[in-house]
Parts: structure tokens; C-alpha cells; sequence
């Protein structure tokens, strides 16, 4: 079979999670940039993760009751519905036919990194995809912004849930005060960037407009407490949110959407998305290209994929992405053709590479790119992983390695590549070296 | 309220040094003095770390995260050691160690991620303004010395040098001599990236399994684990204990961002503390006396956090923290500190500790006496633009 087009190459490499065998055809024939713009219209749906069984509020009870057993099973159930949910995660963006509409699911949710740092928090992520992240990935900005901003996840992983405006009645009553730390990352990595002209005081600002925005430690599903709310005018980077009437949550998303709709939100996210597509350091006029498709656009960020993709610099032939450990892992599958995330694979690789979603370690998220994703350790354990990775993945079913290299990469092979696969004694070790290689390593 | 002086900075009393003798010819004869830099990430309290129990705004300030004399252990009559990192303060008596306070990087607002990166480049300020490191920038001055970061990826401050690898705990033993291995290093040969890191990692992987005991190898998790830093103080210190081992290593420990219910005494800082102190007490035993005299370990962190408690039990970001330096044949035993108080007119923007002194003062003067770099080298190439920024003298 013949070695896809450029084009096509990076259509299923740098904006897809991977070429898949079952691509080939449709790539070959048709028109890429048309193949990734369909996707955006119609993706594939993903299997909807949810927590089950009420377990935020038992463990509510058990805390209540002291009850060690009974917190430590639900620490467990809970546990299980993650993993369960993660391995869902992983098996959908190995299968997924709109492999870039998931990329794009992918980014957003690093963008609003959430981690894992107490059993209410990891409980709440189960739904954070569903609800807060996929249904806005082609839509706007700011209904994200609010979707994430008012999500449990996102609200006890940056300690919103119990911040209580000083001159609310709570705040008179019990004499507690603010956390600024979800306001803060709010305005300094969601929307207008550490460059973006903010202020302490407008740390302090947001802060107030969010307080109340907590949880209901029944449902675990957010809940507005108007006493903890702020009673005063706040003045958010030179703009006046008057007192309510009554405290009410419509004053903090009226603020949102004013940082979601600010210039240098527009410019932040055009960085961020130039730097994941086009290279660790992007040309300027992508940037501005992007730039300004979303100020056009009021943030409508299909329009500013439409942009992306309109830009010959992100159709670059050469691979000049390394990928993320993540995608890695699911690019070697999709390659291999397998119907899931096989348990062991999964279990391995996250543990081996240190990327398992959810444990980032600041919310900022995961790196994105070569010279925070690598070292001489973590190279190390690429290769290591590559020749695991083969053993557990390379099924009777998965196409001659050296046919897939060829189709995926074309022209872009070293011949050292070529010659190490047509050289390796077996299939297996074919893939691994396949996987570990400089070319399968970038996009 | 008065102040306590406990040294006056740079332009008002000349403490500092500002000729520069140089003990060493750069890049001379081998030196077997080393250098470990331990970045904590996520802002660690330093008002927690070592409290100032003389300074008479501390308890009313601090509230329910105060330590009394009960608590806390005695410094030098002004400043205390939290109890958790009592296993540093036979260090401080026998003059092991020393404490900068109300000690800042150049950056002056409140982002972790931007505040890491200066504390790494070495810039006057901006986190754009370098794509390597102070520490990269010095080793580079030693072709044919190593550094290690045991880190799965090389942190910034490393970056810089080729001489700098990256090692960490992995559960799969790496067969050096294995075919798949030689295949991958012919086919890195044209790829400028990995090819040295792989040669790097080969180099590493030898030293850890002729060296490090089996659990070490293995103890992975990630660095923001509370008990994994032992581990890897251990594996540092095996390292650089080898013969051609590395004279500059680079520890890191993370998860320091206490925003809610962070504990007075005990509770989630005090266990980090704990984990941190444990670790950094065992550096004299692994290395041994001879080498431990020639050794000077420096702990910094991005940023403080604020003097006021917050709404959850914790505090948010600030400006000032602690640094500590470990070493055994340093001015230990004592604090030193420009302290600017903690009423409420002394604090820098009305909410954190005023930053007194520059954290590149103190990496500059370990540079110095460690590495011998000259002062002009350290003013403008691994420090740009940081001649205010002189040495301490009462460090060297």
C-alpha cells in the first residue's frame, strides 16, 4: 500500500491521536483538511462516565459517624469508578473514528487541569469530561469557562468550596475569609494569562464574585450558598459588578464572561493551541492568526479550529511535535488497531511514563513541550515502555510493522528506521522499535 | 516595634564582598567540592518552617497555624524550628546549618509557574527571559564534571549544559547490553536530542544498579508523595558519593501549596516537613564526613505564602520564605535574616513577608565558595543583570 500524503500524514498524527488502519482509505482518497473539519461537526459520542451510588454522600455519613470501615470501602468504590472511568477514557481515544475532536477534548481538559488530592475530589472528576469539558469543545469559550468554573471538580481541587466573602453573613458570622487560590488560577492560567494585566486586587475581586460557589456535600453537585456570597460592589479590572439585591451566582458568570471575551484571553488560548499544534514556540502570526479568529468569533472555538487549520504552518510535513507521554501511549494502540485500552497496558504505561490524567502536579497541567516532557531519565523509560508496549499490544491482527511504518511516516523514515524494522527478529520487536523510534516519538 | 537586625544587605553596611578571590582556576584542576540544589514546589510556608516566636505581631498574625514555645524548637531566642523538622536541629547545633529569612527571587508577583521559572533561569525577573537554568549555566562551565537531577524530566534550572542528565526510581530493570538498546542508540545517532540523553541515561542506569539498593531503584511514585524524599536523597547522595560521580545534583519535592487546613504542629505541612527533614538529615551519614566537608546542600522555594491564615485554614501566595543551607564545613548555626516584621504596616503589599534578601545572593555565594566561579561571571552570565545581588559574606 502506498505511504499516505504529507497532508494526510499530519492530519492523523499532529491534529489526530493517530493513525488507526481502518483511516487509511478514507485519508488516501479524500481531502484531510475536509476529514478533520467533518469531525468537528460530528463526533463521535463518547461513553458518558458518572458517579454512581451516591458515595460523596456516604462518606459525608462515615466522617460524620467515624465509621473507618465503612470510609475506607467508599475510598475504594470510589477508586474503582475512576479507574473504571480512566480505562473508558483511554479506550475511546484509542477506537474513535474523530480522533481529532477527542485531541481537542484532551487539550481542553489539560487546560483546566484538575487533580486527584482527596476521595471527594477524585470522586468528583468521574463526571468532569462529561459535564464540564466535551459538550463545549466545539462551542463557546466562555459557556466552558462557566461549565469548568462551577464544576465540584474544579471547585475543591482549588479550595473554592468553603471561600467566604468577609462582608457576607457567613463571613460576619464566622469571622472566615476568602481563598483566592481558584480566582488566581482563573485569571492566570483559564483565561487572560500571566501576562494578561491583572492585578492582586483583581485576584482579590474575582475571589469575592465566586464566593458561594461551593458543593452540596449530599449530591456532590455545586451549589450556590448566597450567605457566604459578597454584599459589596467589586470592581474586576476596571469594571464595576454592583452589590445584589440579592446575592446570586449570575454576578460571578457575568464576570466570566467578561474575562472570557478579554483580548488577552484571546491571545492566551491562541498561544496555548499554536503551541500544542504548530511548535513549542510558534510563529507570531499563527498566534495573531488565531488570535484573532476568536475575538471575530466571540470565542466560538470551532471557528478558531476552522483558523488553525487554514494555516500553513500547522501543515508542516516534518513531525515537530514531540508527543506527550499520553500520546504515546494512544498512538500505539490506535497503530496496532486494538478495540480497547488492554488493563495491564494501561496499568503500566501511566505508572512507567508519569502521565496519568488527573495527577498533574500544579494545575497548569501537563507540559506541552520537548524540553519539559524529556530528560535523559524520561527517554529511558520510552524505550523501556516501547518494548513493553509491543509485547502487550502486537496481536495477529495488527499489520506488518514495516507496512505501518511505512504508510504512517513515507518519506520522513531514516533509512537506519527502515532497515532496524526489516533487521528485527520478530514482529514484536519490529513494533518496539517502531514505538521507541525519533519519528514515532514526534507528530 | 523595633526590628531585629540580624544583618544589614548589601549597600548599607559592605558585609558583602565585592572583590572576589578566586580559590579556583575555572575549570582548572579536578574539584571534589559539590553542590545539591533542593527546589520545593508550590511555595513553601517559610513562616511555618521557622517561626519567629520574638516577633510580638507572629502569634496574632498567624492564629490557629501559631506555634508557642512549647511547640516549637528554640533557634536562637527569636526564631524557632517547626517540630516536624527536628531532625535538622542537631545540624544547626553543630553549625551544619543555616537559615536565610525573609529571603525572595527577584520576581514579584503571585504565579507558581512563573515564579519556578525565574527561580530556575536566573533572571532579574521574567519568566521569559531564559530557556535554561542558573545551574545549567554553571556546569557548563565544567565540561568534564557531571550533573544529576533526579527528576524523570531535566528541571530548567539544569538546562543549559550537556552535561546534565536526569535519573529516576523506575520499576523495570534496564538491561544495558541488550540488543533492543544498541538498536536504539544506532538509530538516536542522527537525532541531536536524544542521542546525548540516551548516552546520558545508559551512563546513570550503570551507576544505579552498581550503586543504589533495590528498593531505591524502585521507590518511583512522584515527587509531590510526602515519603519518597528520603528515597531520593538517598539515591542523590549514592551518587554523587560514586568516584567521577556528579558534583551538582538537583532534588525536588513537591506538593507545598497548603491553600486550606495546612496544620499548626501536625497535620498535611507538618507531614511534608517531616518527610523533607528526613530526608535532608541523612546527606552526612551517606556521604561520609570527608565528603560531607566539602558539600553544600541549599533548599529554596518559589515564593512564600501569605502571613494571614485564609478563610480554609491556610494561606494563599506570597512573597518571602525561607532558604536553608546544609553543609559540613559551612557558617552554620545561625539565622540569618534582615527581618522586616510582621505588623501590619511592615508587610510587603499589605499581606506577605517583605523580601529582605535576594535567593540569588545566597545560590550566588554557594556558586562562589563551591564551584569557585568569580563574582564577574556570576553578575552577568549565570545571573544576568544581578551585581545588587551581592555575596553574603557571613556565608562564606
Amino acid at each position: 500500500m502506498a505511504a499516505l500524503s504529507a497532508h494526510a500524514r499530519v492530519a492523523a498524527n499532529r491534529f489526530g491521536m493517530g493513525l488507526r488502519p481502518e483511516e487509511i482509505e478514507g485519508l488516501s482518497s479524500g481531502n484531510p483538511r475536509a476529514w478533520l473539519l467533518s469531525q468537528l461537526s460530528s463526533p463521535q459520542p463518547a461513553p458518558v462516565s458518572s458517579l454512581e451510588g451516591s458515595p460523596i454522600r456516604r462518606l459525608a455519613e462515615g466522617e460524620k459517624n467515624k465509621d473507618k470501615d465503612a470510609q475506607k470501602a467508599i475510598r475504594r468504590e470510589i477508586r474503582q469508578q475512576f479507574t473504571g472511568m480512566l480505562g473508558r477514557k483511554f479506550t475511546h481515544a484509542i477506537t474513535t473514528k474523530t480522533s481529532f475532536h477527542e485531541r481537542l477534548v484532551w487539550f481542553w481538559e489539560n487546560h483546566f487541569s484538575v487533580s486527584t488530592k482527596s476521595p471527594i475530589a477524585t470522586a468528583s472528576i468521574i463526571g468532569y469530561e462529561a459535564l464540564a469539558i466535551r459538550p463545549h469543545v466545539t462551542g463557546k469559550f466562555e459557556d466552558m469557562l462557566i461549565a469548568v468554573a462551577q464544576h465540584p471538580a474544579m471547585l475543591l481541587y482549588l479550595d473554592n468550596t468553603r471561600s467566604i466573602s468577609a462582608d457576607s453573613m457567613a463571613g460576619k458570622r464566622q469571622k472566615k475569609g476568602l481563598n483566592e487560590n481558584l480566582a488566581r488560577e482563573i485569571l492566570e492560567l483559564h483565561t487572560l494569562g500571566v501576562e494578561g494585566g491583572y492585578s492582586q486586587a483583581d485576584v482579590g475581586a474575582l475571589a469575592k464574585l465566586i464566593t458561594g460557589w461551593s458543593i452540596d456535600r449530599e449530591s456532590g453537585n455545586f451549589q450556590f450558598r448566597p450567605l457566604a456570597h459578597s454584599r459589596e460592589d467589586v470592581t474586576l479590572l476596571n469594571k464595576r459588578y454592583s452589590a445584589p439585591r440579592m446575592p446570586n451566582v449570575e454576578r460571578g458568570e457575568a464576570a466570566l464572561r467578561d474575562l472570557a471575551r478579554h483580548p488577552a484571553t484571546a491571545q492566551f488560548i491562541a498561544l496555548k493551541l499554536a503551541r500544542h499544534f504548530i511548535a513549542d514556540i510558534p510563529p507570531e502570526s499563527a498566534v495573531n492568526a488565531l488570535r484573532d479568529a476568536f475575538l471575530r468569533s466571540g470565542g466560538d472555538l470551532r471557528q478558531v479550529y476552522e483558523a488553525l487549520l487554514g494555516l500553513p504552518e500547522a501543515w508542516q510535513p516534518a513531525p515537530v511535535k514531540l508527543k506527550s507521554s499520553s500520546e504515546m501511549i494512544i498512538s500505539a494502540a490506535r497503530l496496532t488497531g486494538v478495540d480497547d485500552a488492554p488493563r495491564r497496558y494501561l496499568e503500566f504505561s501511566l505508572r512507567e511514563l508519569k502521565n496519568t490524567p488527573y495527577s498533574a502536579l500544579s494545575p497548569a497541567g501537563f507540559p506541552d513541550t520537548a524540553s519539559e516532557l524529556l530528560g535523559s531519565d524520561m527517554l529511558l523509560r520510552r524505550i523501556q515502555w516501547a518494548e513493553e508496549a509491543a509485547r502487550m499490544l502486537t496481536k495477529e491482527e495488527a499489520p506488518p510493522p514495516d507496512s505501518a511504518a511505512y504508510i504512517t511516516f513515507g518519506e520522513t523514515l531514516h533509512p537506519d528506521t527502515v532497515q532496524a524494522i526489516a533487521n528485527a527478529r520478530d514482529r514484536q520487536t519490529a513494533y518496539a522499535i517502531l514505538f521507541a523510534s525519533p519519528e514515532f516519538q514526534r507528530r | 516595634m523595633l526590628n531585629r537586625r540580624h544583618f544589614i544587605t548589601a549597600c548599607c553596611a559592605g558585609l558583602i564582598a565585592t572583590t572576589s578571590p578566586l580559590r579556583f582556576a575555572l575549570g582548572n584542576t579536578p574539584d571534589d567540592r559539590r553542590f545539591v540544589f533542593v527546589i520545593l514546589r508550590g511555595a513553601m510556608d517559610g513562616l511555618a518552617a521557622v517561626p519567629p516566636l520574638g516577633d510580638r505581631a507572629y502569634a496574632a498574625a498567624r492564629r490557629e497555624l501559631a506555634l508557642d514555645d512549647s511547640k516549637a524548637l528554640p533557634l536562637d531566642g527569636y526564631f524557632y524550628l517547626h517540630p516536624a523538622l527536628q531532625p535538622l536541629l542537631p545540624l544547626y547545633q553543630k553549625k551544619q546549618l543555616a537559615i536565610i529569612h525573609a529571603v525572595a527571587s527577584p520576581y514579584r508577583s503571585r504565579s507558581h509557574f512563573d515564579a519556578q521559572d525565574v527561580l530556575e533561569n536566573g533572571s532579574a525577573g521574567s519568566a521569559k527571559s531564559a530557556d535554561n537554568g542558573w545551574l545549567g549555566r554553571a556546569l557548563a562551565l565544567f565540561p568534564q564534571d557531571k550533573g544529576l537531577a533526579i527528576s524523570p524530566a531535566l528541571p530548567l534550572v539544569m538546562h543549559g549544559a550537556g552535561n546534565a542528565a536526569s535519573w529516576f526510581p523506575k520499576k523495570l530493570a534496564v538491561d544495558g547490553k541488550s540488543d533492543f538498546l544498541a538498536t536504539m542508540q544506532q538509530l538516536y545517532s542522527h537525532d541531536t536530542v536524544f542521542q546525548p540523553y540516551l548516552q546520558q541515561a545508559l551512563a546513570a542506569e550503570a551507576t544505579a544498579v552498581a550503586s543504589l539498593s533495590p528498593e531505591d531503584m524502585k521507590s518511583g511514585g512522584n515527587a509531590a508523595d510526602s515519603n519518597v524524599f528520603p528515597s531520593l536523597v538517598r539515591s542523590c547522595a549514592t551518587f554523587m558519593a560514586q568516584p567521577g560521580g556528579p558534583r551538582i545534583a538537583v532534588l525536588e519535592s513537591g506538593g507545598w501549596d497548603t491553600h486550606a487546613r495546612q496544620g499548626a504542629a501536625d497535620g498535611t505541612l507538618a507531614r511534608k516537613f517531616t518527610s523533607l527533614a528526613d530526608g535532608l538529615a541523612l546527606f552526612p551519614s551517606l556521604l561520609g564526613e570527608a565528603a560531607w566537608k566539602k558539600t553544600v546542600v541549599v533548599v529554596a522555594t518559589e515564593f512564600g505564602r501569605t502571613v494571614n491564615v485564609n478563610g480554609t485554614g491556610g494561606t494563599d501566595h506570597g512573597t518571602a520564605s525561607v532558604s536553608f543551607l546544609l553543609g559540613g564545613d559551612i557558617a552554620g548555626g545561625q539565622v540569618l535574616a534582615d527581618w522586616p516584621g510582621l505588623g501590619s504596616n511592615q508587610l510587603f503589599e499589605g499581606r506577605d513577608l517583605a523580601p529582605t534578601t535576594d535567593l540569588r545572593s545566597v545560590f550566588k555565594t554557594v556558586l562562589h565558595r563551591q564551584l569557585g566561579i568569580d563574582k564577574q561571571r556570576l553578575d552577568n552570565a549565570i545571573f544576568p543583570e544581578s551585581a545588587q545581588a551581592g555575596l553574603l559574606t557571613k556565608l562564606l
